[in-house]
């Protein structure tokens, strides 16, 4: 707190000073005037009604001189205000008095600089989150899996994320989507229907979706292309957004499960229709020796008992398709268990005149496993060798029983698997593309079977197989 | 005088299935030659005089539609009735393979052996009026 606080108001002390310095001369030149003017004698002092006065304002001068500087510092520095121009900074000086106008003239600097600091800090973070805000949407973009790109109204490529490029890579391109034109890298030219996607893509202000399939192969790749109008607030625009998204996986699962469809359609219809050949035959013919009778009849059974596995298998198969294979796992003998797998594999051993046999050791263990999926698992691998193996070949099935695991092998001197084939034998569909498995019906799911019970019971499927020599199938469970 | 069987070639992978036609097709009175693949088809076909042809779509190696393609361009045999047996009824468009490949008659699975027979019968003897 200054010690000379003075509560009235500068300008009026000013003035107050000023008319007392005023008066102050008139009343010294008065009494001059008068003393000189009454003694005659003393008129050598008339000089000293000039000096008198002026000494008597100078020094009113200085003493007014403290009062006026507070008041010209203020002044000076707002006519600096008035004349700089707008966006520069100001550049206020505080002053040091103790009087109360300089208080307040500081308190409002301070006020001033603190608000302008305010005012820039805010403005710092305003733009750093807006950034942060602009490269959070460009993380995003740039992570995406599947292609997005902006083209202009010639269709030229403006804003493209990494994905992009990286799924419209064509053979000799390297250079960065941007600037070309969007069709090209699609090389939607050379695409088949090319007309009718020319045709899609003319309907500008319409969503166009279509599917590019790199080459007839769908396993080459195919992309899934989709473009949008991109609109203005004011709902105009030319701009159009793509999205292009690796669909290969989803297409293929699709070609796997028709033809899955497909053969299981076949599947169930040749046995049906065989049986209703054979009983209206020996419904019609009232002629027909006894020997054939009792072979047509035999065929009927057959046809049927075919046609109930592949039920089977089906039930199986929809089980898997749901994950909802569970195990029913009981102390199970596996002599038991063998005898009724060999039981089930012998009349297609016998079908082909196969040279079939069974190496079972004497001593075997009791396992906790499902029964009818273990043996159905081991009738898929014995059915698959005989069906493999050309007429008179060899099958051989071989328990090997070891400290903490069983090894089942079945063995056949068949057409064997390419090695290309054979990682991918356990996958549900898959079959071989040779001829020799495409002959024969089958559903590309008894090994996923296989492998999957083998799973669940801690244990694995494995094959070893050269091509046109044969095929070693182990499955191998824990004790 | 020799007997004038009419000759048949059947065209089946299916063991069990050309059995039971070639059986039925016998019993009616005609001459059956059967064969499990359109190859094997086109190579009797070189050798053999055949009055008609009965083939099943779905084979491996050589499908009935390209045996029935292969035939047709072969001048010998452009007049040959072709029938054919399909199992894939919801694929096939029957009105266009009739056309195109001017079948005598398209069996659909699972049909009778009688069907066959009188299929057979009205292709090679048509009445007469």
């Amino acid at each position: 707190m200054p010690s000379q606080v003075n509560t009235l108001s500068l300008t009026r002390r000013l003035l107050g000073r000023y008319l007392m310095c005023g008066l102050a001369c008139l009343f010294v030149c008065l009494v001059l005037s008068l003393t000189l003017s009454w003694r005659g004698d003393l008129i050598r002092l008339a000089p000293l009604t000039v000096v008198v006065p002026l000494m008597i304002l100078a020094m009113g001068g200085v003493i007014l001189r403290r009062t006026i500087w507070l008041n010209a510092q203020i002044e000076d520095q707002l006519r600096r205000i008035a004349t700089v121009s707008s966006s520069a900074e100001l550049a206020l000086q505080p002053i040091t008095d103790p009087e109360l106008a300089a208080v307040g003239w500081n308190t409002i600097l301070e006020r001033v600089a603190s608000t302008a600091t305010l005012a820039s800090i805010e403005s710092r973070l305003s733009e750093s989150l807006t950034g942060l805000k602009q490269r959070k949407f460009e993380q995003v973009l740039n992570s995406m899996p599947d292609g997005v790109a902006v083209t202009d109204a010639q269709g030229r490529v403006i804003l493209a994320n990494n994905a992009l490029a990286a799924l419209l890579k064509g053979e000799t391109d390297e250079s960065p989507p941007i600037g070309q034109c969007m069709e090209k890298l699609l090389a939607l030219p050379t695409a088949k229907d090319a007309e009718t996607l020319e045709q899609k893509l003319q309907q500008t202000s319409h969503a166009a979706v279509f599917d590019l399939k790199h080459s007839d192969d769908t396993s080459d790749g195919v992309l899934r292309v989709a473009r949008y109008p991109l609109v203005d607030q004011d709902g105009s625009g030319t701009e159009h957004l793509w999205s292009v998204r690796d669909v290969t996986q989803q297409r293929l699962a699709e070609e796997m499960r028709n033809e899955f469809v497909f053969t299981v359609t076949h599947e169930l219809r040749t046995p049906l229709s065989n049986i209703k050949a054979y009983a209206e035959t020996l419904a019609v013919h009232e002629d027909i020796d006894i020997e054939q009778q009792r072979e047509f009849y035999n065929t009927i059974v057959a046809e049927a008992t075919r046609l109930s596995r592949f039920v089977d298998e089906l039930l199986n198969v929809n089980q898997m398709e749901a994950g909802a294979m569970s195990l029913a796992q009981h102390e199970t003998d596996l002599e038991r268990l063998l005898a009724d797998v060999i039981e089930h594999a012998q009349p297609n051993m016998k079908e082909k005149r196969i040279n079939f046999e069974a190496l079972i050791p004497a001593k075997l263990p009791k396992l906790h496993v499902d029964k009818d999926k273990i043996i159905a698992s081991l009738v898929n691998l014995l059915g698959n060798a005989a069906k493999y193996t050309p007429e008179e070949g060899r099958v051989r099935l071989h328990v090997d029983v070891g400290k903490n695991q069983i090894q089942f092998h079945v063995e056949d001197s068949g057409i064997g698997i390419a090695e290309d084939e054979l990682p991918k034998v356990f996958e549900k569909f898959f079959r071989s593309a040779d001829e020799r498995v495409r002959e024969n019906p089958g559903s590309g799911l008894g090994l996923a079977f296989t492998h999957e019970v083998a799973r669940l019971h801690g244990g694995t499927v494995v094959v070893h197989s050269e091509l046109n020599k044969g095929s070693k199938f182990t499955m191998t469970l824990p004790i | 005088m020799t007997s004038d069987k009419k000759k048949v070639l059947v065209v089946e992978d299916n063991r069990v299935m050309s059995d039971v036609i070639h059986f039925n097709l016998e019993r009616a009175g005609f001459d059956v030659r059967v064969c499990g693949n359109g190859r094997q088809a086109v190579e009797l076909l070189d050798c053999e005089r055949f009055d008609v042809i009965i083939t099943d779509f779905q084979m491996p190696k050589m499908n009935g539609e390209e045996l029935c393609r292969h035939v047709r361009q072969d001048v010998r045999h452009a007049d040959l009735p072709i029938l054919m047996i399909s199992a894939k009824g919801f694929e096939l468009d029957v009105a266009r393979l009739t056309e195109e490949l001017s079948l005598a008659k398209v069996l659909s699975k699972p049909f009778s052996p009688r069907e066959v027979v009188e299929s057979v019968r009205a292709v090679l003897e048509p009445v007469v009026v």
